[in-house]
């Protein structure tokens, strides 16, 4: 009898070791490695030092004579295919920089996107440390609900810690992160507007087909704009009657088409003209808008410009148009599209757009930078935070590497990978440079025009903005009917909008079955939080 | 006193066997019960900045998705038939190879059980590939040989859901016969041989000794084995219903079952609380299900019941 006690004694000891060694190896992270990046390097010590030094406030300045051990932060992003090889040795070189600029220094956790979410999500419901993270892979919005972001405001600390960041991004862009009126994050610089009702198509196939229609497309500048969809329609179905052997379209999110605003970054509720002069939360799928476009689709499906085989086909668009799969594709217009569609496939693609630059209601806090409630060290991390954007050295490294050894800069100023390295022999090429917080900041890839971000910028400013742009809706009250409809759409989505279904019928059953699944419940409380939103704005 | 003493015995003689359980017990007690407590989290509101204990509690509310729509008997009505239907023809097929693997005595045997065994060890996200070859509307097999070749037209197979109940249970079987008839041929091959020859002096035809001797002995381990398989009735093979279709809309119908359900929903929500609801609700009624099916055989045969 003694005996089993015992063994069951020695078990549940076993297990409980067993779990506290658990627990330690993820706290033990933040204690390691604390002293590893000496105070040497006398070069980029002075440099930093400078930088940064126009927003230090006196209470930053205190905050960094206070600490008197070396802060270790934890800073998680993605990319999509995990770790690159050579990021210790990147890190190594961004902690030179916030040593003694700061007295930080930090460790990054990149994971790949398949296992973004899931990773997180354990991570930040175990506890471990994570003080800084992108949002990418994880919608802000998900973060936002299940409560794993700080407000950073509290104790203003934005506001003393986080200057440049406002300086950086504008006080307005950073406003688009507010949930409630809350701030949890910060946007970051990238091609935020989308060109919409664009296509990509290949540029041999749109030729011969003009030339069919009778019509001089613009293959000069980089995007050829035409008045209405209709020219696409058209030019869709000539294409498939001076080439019937390659599929000529390959639908996808065909509400980028549409002259709408994804409210809130689901097209369950909607405002409609692009969310000018308008309000009113409404059915998308009872639209005009929706019910035209789906019948022109339909129309190119029956006129054989579409494959059956669409609904299944998972194949990449750009993937398939390389492989000759299919001619053209639905895409998103900003500057630098036709570089990096041709690119993509191989082949010189052209960009027709027929909609404005738009600037939706999810543009701009799409994939914030945020601080999560692990964070071990509120102040260091909006610290270090804030020269995530300041530092135009600290962006070169995290988008292009260490010079010399991921990178050279050319005469002309363009950077450039060294002699016989190439990006798959580059030991960080992250491929996600569009997530670094100030991407401005860094240099431009050989390729691009050197004058991209100026682009880029004058592109997101000069957008159409939808009245709905920085709202974020909250689906906790209604997730029950959230969830339903989406299963309801999922199940609908690709049959009707590629046009496999016979509209007229179709369409009424989903609107009938989304009904039932709650979809009105939705939008009235879209329309209400939408109303929050406006009125706090106000 | 001399009880005691026999138990005493008893025990001392199997410690080392205590000693080979404590690391599977470890990882039971770690892996499938110190998580149980989280349970809780099921019927909260979940904030990760409360945790999971001080979060507020919420009653049923994350469990209403399951049950709030018309899909809730869809989602209940698929992965209880296709189960059942996997259940039975699974068996009887492993079976079935089992016993003529066993009776085989070709030197080519090795090879056949291999074969037979490879579908299990390919990834599903493979098989579905396969099965699209076969069955791909413009290029598939199927309808450019086949049908083709009989002068029919072609079918929409990823649109039309009339098929897709028999595709599921053929691809489920070619995909796990393999496996599932390892446990079926060791039992078999561990029978005691002179039971056979006893038959066959006796004059006993093979399918006599088949159905007298092989299926008799066998019926403990078919009993366990598809208890076990009753226990999971609530759960279905994901990769088989997700990605064997291609995700296709139009197949939901046929092809959704509460595992796919709860991914499809939540995919977008990333909600903590809604998917646990899911699992409790799957392991509750699996367990009630395991309880009952193990009852009833305790009523009908007392031997080969589990517990």
């Amino acid at each position: 009898m003694k005996k089993r006690i015992f063994a069951a004694m020695a078990a549940t000891l076993m297990a409980a070791t067993a779990l506290a060694a658990c627990g330690n190896s993820s706290s033990g992270t933040s204690s390691k490695e604390n002293s590893t990046p000496s105070t040497s390097e006398s070069g980029s010590d002075s440099e930093t030092g400078e930088e940064s030094e126009a927003a230090t406030t006196d209470a930053a300045a205190e905050a960094i004579a206070n600490r008197t051990e070396t802060q270790h932060l934890v800073v998680s992003w993605m990319t999509w295919t995990g770790s690159p090889t050579d990021l210790q040795m990147v890190v190594d070189k961004m902690n030179e920089l916030t040593v003694p600029a700061l007295n930080i220094d930090v460790e990054m956790e990149v994971t790949d996107y398949a296992s973004r979410n899931q990773t997180l999500t354990l991570q930040l419901t175990g506890g471990e440390q994570i003080d800084i993270m992108s949002c990418l892979g994880m919608p802000f919005a998900n973060a936002v609900q299940n409560d794993y972001l700080i407000d950073l405001e509290e104790e203003d600390l934005i506001q003393t810690y986080g200057q440049d960041i406002i300086d950086t991004m504008g006080q307005s862009f950073v406003d688009t992160c507010r949930v409630g009126g809350v701030l949890y994050g910060v946007p970051n610089q990238r091609d935020m507007a989308q060109g919409r009702q664009a296509m990509c198509i290949r540029t041999d196939y749109l030729k011969d087909a003009c030339e069919s229609l009778g019509i001089t497309p613009d293959l000069e500048n980089e995007v050829w704009k035409v008045d209405s969809m209709d020219v696409i329609f058209d030019v869709i179905k000539a294409m498939h009657d001076t080439h019937p052997e390659i599929v000529s379209f390959k639908p996808g999110t065909v509400t980028n088409h549409m002259a709408i605003d994804a409210l809130g970054g689901n097209v369950f509720g909607v405002l409609e003209n692009w969310g000018q002069d308008t309000t009113e939360v409404v059915n998308l799928f009872e639209s005009d808008t929706y019910i035209d476009y789906i019948k022109e689709m339909r129309e190119l499906y029956e006129y054989g410009c579409i494959s059956a085989d669409s609904v299944t086909d998972t194949t990449a668009d750009m993937a398939g148009a390389a492989a000759g799969s299919w001619a053209s594709y639905i895409t998103v217009v900003k500057p630098g599209s036709k570089t990096q569609e041709s690119k993509g496939t191989g082949m010189d693609m052209t960009i027709v757009q027929a909609g404005p630059n738009f600037l939706y209601s999810t543009a701009a806090n799409g994939m914030p930078w945020v601080i999560t409630l692990n964070t071990v060290d509120k102040v260091a991390a909006m610290q270090y935070l804030n020269f995530m954007y300041a530092s135009s050295e600290w962006n070169d490294l995290f988008c292009w590497g260490v010079e010399g050894t991921h990178y050279v800069v050319s005469d002309d100023g363009h950077y450039t990978f060294p002699e016989g390295v190439t990006s798959s022999t580059s030991g960080y090429c992250t491929n996600v440079t569009w997530i670094a917080p100030a991407q401005f900041k860094a240099g431009v890839w050989e390729g691009d025009d050197l004058d991209l971000w100026d682009r880029i910028d004058a592109f997101n400013n000069n957008a159409m903005v939808s009245n709905g742009s920085g709202f974020i809706f909250d689906t906790t009250p209604v997730s029950t009917q959230y969830t339903a409809v989406t299963n309801v759409y999922n199940e609908y989505q690709k049959s009707i909008e590629y046009g496999v279904l016979d509209p007229d019928t179709a369409i009424p059953e989903m609107n009938e079955k989304m009904k039932t699944a709650g979809l009105e419940d939705i939008i009235a409380e879209k329309q209400k939080q939408f109303d929050e939103f406006l009125a706090t704005k106000n | 006193m001399a009880n005691e003493k026999v138990t005493f015995k008893k025990v001392k003689k199997y410690v080392p066997l205590y000693v080979m359980m404590i690391p599977g017990l470890l990882y039971l007690i770690i892996n499938n019960y110190m998580p149980m407590p989280g349970l809780v989290i099921a019927f909260k509101t979940y904030s990760a900045k409360k945790g999971i204990y001080g979060s507020p509690w919420c009653g049923f509310a994350n469990f209403k998705y399951l049950f709030a729509t018309s899909d809730a008997w869809v989602i209940t009505r698929n992965t209880i038939l296709y189960n059942v239907a996997f259940i039975l023809i699974n068996t009887v097929l492993s079976i079935l190879v089992a016993i003529i693997l066993s009776e085989l005595t070709s030197r080519l045997k090795k090879f056949y059980q291999s074969a037979i065994l490879l579908p299990h060890l390919i990834s599903t996200v493979i098989i579905a590939y396969l099965v699209y070859g076969f069955l791909c509307v413009d290029t598939g097999f199927v309808n450019t040989s086949i049908l083709a070749a009989m002068g029919k037209d072609p079918v929409m197979w990823y649109t039309e859901t009339k098929y897709w109940p028999f595709i599921l249970i053929f691809v489920s079987a070619w995909k796990s016969v393999g496996y599932n008839c390892i446990v079926y041929l060791a039992t078999i091959l561990g029978f005691d041989r002179a039971y056979y020859e006893a038959a066959t002096i006796d004059g006993c035809t093979k399918i006599q000794q088949i159905t007298k001797i092989t299926l008799p002995m066998l019926k403990p381990t078919i009993i366990m084995l598809t208890l076990m398989a009753v226990g999971r009735i609530f759960y279905s093979d994901f990769g088989l219903f997700y990605q064997v279709p291609m995700n296709s809309g139009s197949l939901y119908p046929v092809t959704q079952t509460i595992d796919t359900y709860v991914f499809r929903g939540l995919l977008q929500l990333g909600n903590v609380s809604m998917s646990s609801a899911a699992g409790v609700y799957q392991s509750l009624v699996g367990f009630v299900l395991v309880l009952g099916a193990n009852l009833a055989v305790r009523k009908v045969d007392p031997e080969s019941a589990l517990f």
